[in-house]
């Protein structure tokens, strides 16, 4: 009896102690968390504004206070999704003066699944990042897709004349929001790509690559091109792509002479290309030959349901 | 972090006045009982209702005041509505942090605040 009694005793209080220690785990996460946003977020977006809008870089690693490196990573992270044309020397001279990359690059190995993804794509946005080897990166590549695509968004950064090359030799294919994210990059000025060379490269995620920029930037010189492979790109997603490109352009399209080849497409993607064509202000009498005789009724429909916004 | 702060902060010293963030009820709020130099909304999603954001747009250009808007993504057409509502400038993320802190520079030295209330 006794002993069930002091079993009994010793469970209740393992049990009391744990939950004790989950709550003062959780308001202790809380009150970090408080001190973050409340402490150290202005203070590091202060320190990060005052060095990239100083025309004075000289003396920048004495100027600055002590922070923590990683809330220094978050603002550079957060600041490098949201603007480009930063000054890469102020923010290379941050990231030297507070070592941040050679933390983010030592712990990126031994985190897992998000983190990890998360840590590669903070690497990614740093300016400098010369100094950890591009064959270890490499060797961070998991079976998580996550992990893959930045992988290489950070093996880009690192090289950004082998960016080409390396969306080619990529072992997935590139998904819209991804190649976003890409074009996004090269809206900042971290890496090059010659649109031209992409379009007329055979490998998939090159040519949406290609036809993704041509779009982000309205590049009318480009329609050309775009549409000799809407006309004969086996592959229906960049053919879908590629055309969508020259409706958001305001191009003229032929579709007489896609018909053959677009015709013989899935409907959906048929109805989606003459969604985004009448979205664009083109008339449903000059996507018809894509649908065959019952195509107009459809289109008409779509095009009377659209509503648009009168300035 | 929100890129409202972000904003807040990059043209933070601009100018002796104070730089506040706040959501887009508490802009109306304090419309009614401060005087602003300038009101920059920024947003990464669908700031609100189009009609919604329209009035209120409306009711800061009759107020006098100047507002720009960075969004994450604008037509052409919504771009020239907003244009005529009485938005000074309209932006896109991602912007480039000088071109922004030029042109509030210019508001803030060049507006001619008489006409304000």
């Amino acid at each position: 009896m006794n002993t069930a009694v002091e079993t009994y005793a010793i469970v209740t209080i393992l049990l009391a102690l744990s939950i004790g220690a989950l709550l003062v785990d959780r308001s202790m996460r809380a009150f970090r968390s408080r001190r973050w946003h409340c402490v150290h977020e202005p203070v590091a977006l202060r320190i990060v504004m005052r060095t990239l809008t100083s025309p004075r870089l000289r003396n920048i690693a004495v100027r600055i206070p002590r922070m923590p490196r990683r809330r220094l990573c978050d603002t550079l992270l957060s600041l490098s999704l949201t603007t480009y044309n930063i000054d890469r020397r102020a923010m290379s001279a941050l990231t030297d003066a507070y070592g941040s990359e050679r933390i983010i690059g030592r712990l990126s190995p031994f985190t897992t699944g998000y983190r990890r993804a998360e840590r590669l794509l903070m690497l990614a946005s740093m300016p400098t990042g010369r100094r950890i080897p591009v064959h270890r990166l490499r060797h961070w590549s998991a079976a998580s897709r996550y992990i893959h695509f930045y992988t290489l968004m950070a093996d880009m950064a690192r090289t950004p004349v082998l960016a080409e090359y390396l969306i080619e030799t990529c072992d997935i294919r590139l998904s819209p929001s991804e190649i976003s994210q890409i074009t996004a990059m090269l809206h900042r000025g971290s890496i090059t790509l010659d649109y031209r060379r992409l379009l007329r490269s055979s490998d998939r995620n090159l040519r949406m690559t290609g036809i993704a920029i041509v779009r982000h930037f309205s590049i009318e010189e480009a329609c050309d091109m775009l549409h000799d492979i809407a006309a004969s790109d086996p592959d229906a997603e960049i053919c879908r792509e590629a055309l969508i490109t020259l409706c958001a352009a305001g191009c003229t399209i032929d579709p007489s002479l896609m018909a053959e080849h677009i015709g013989g497409m899935d409907a959906a993607i048929r109805r989606s290309i003459c969604r985004h064509a009448i979205l664009n202000g083109y008339p449903p009498a000059a996507f018809a030959p894509l649908f065959g005789d019952h195509g107009d009724d459809r289109l008409a429909a779509l095009a009377e349901s659209n509503k648009y916004t009168i300035a | 972090m929100s890129t409202c702060n972000i904003v807040a902060s990059a043209v933070a010293d601009l100018a002796d006045e104070t730089v506040r963030t706040t959501s887009m009820q508490g802009v109306m709020q304090h419309v009614e009982n401060e005087d602003f130099s300038l009101i920059i909304m920024a947003s990464t999603r669908s700031l609100a209702t189009e009609s919604r954001l329209d009035r209120t747009i409306g009711h800061l250009h009759r107020c006098g005041i100047p507002v720009f808007l960075i969004l994450a993504r604008l037509s052409e057409q919504r771009a020239t509505r907003l244009l005529q509502c009485g938005v000074d400038q309209c932006m896109t993320f991602p912007i480039n942090l000088h071109r922004l802190r030029r042109k509030v520079h210019e508001q803030i030295t060049g507006g001619n605040k008489a006409g304000r209330r």
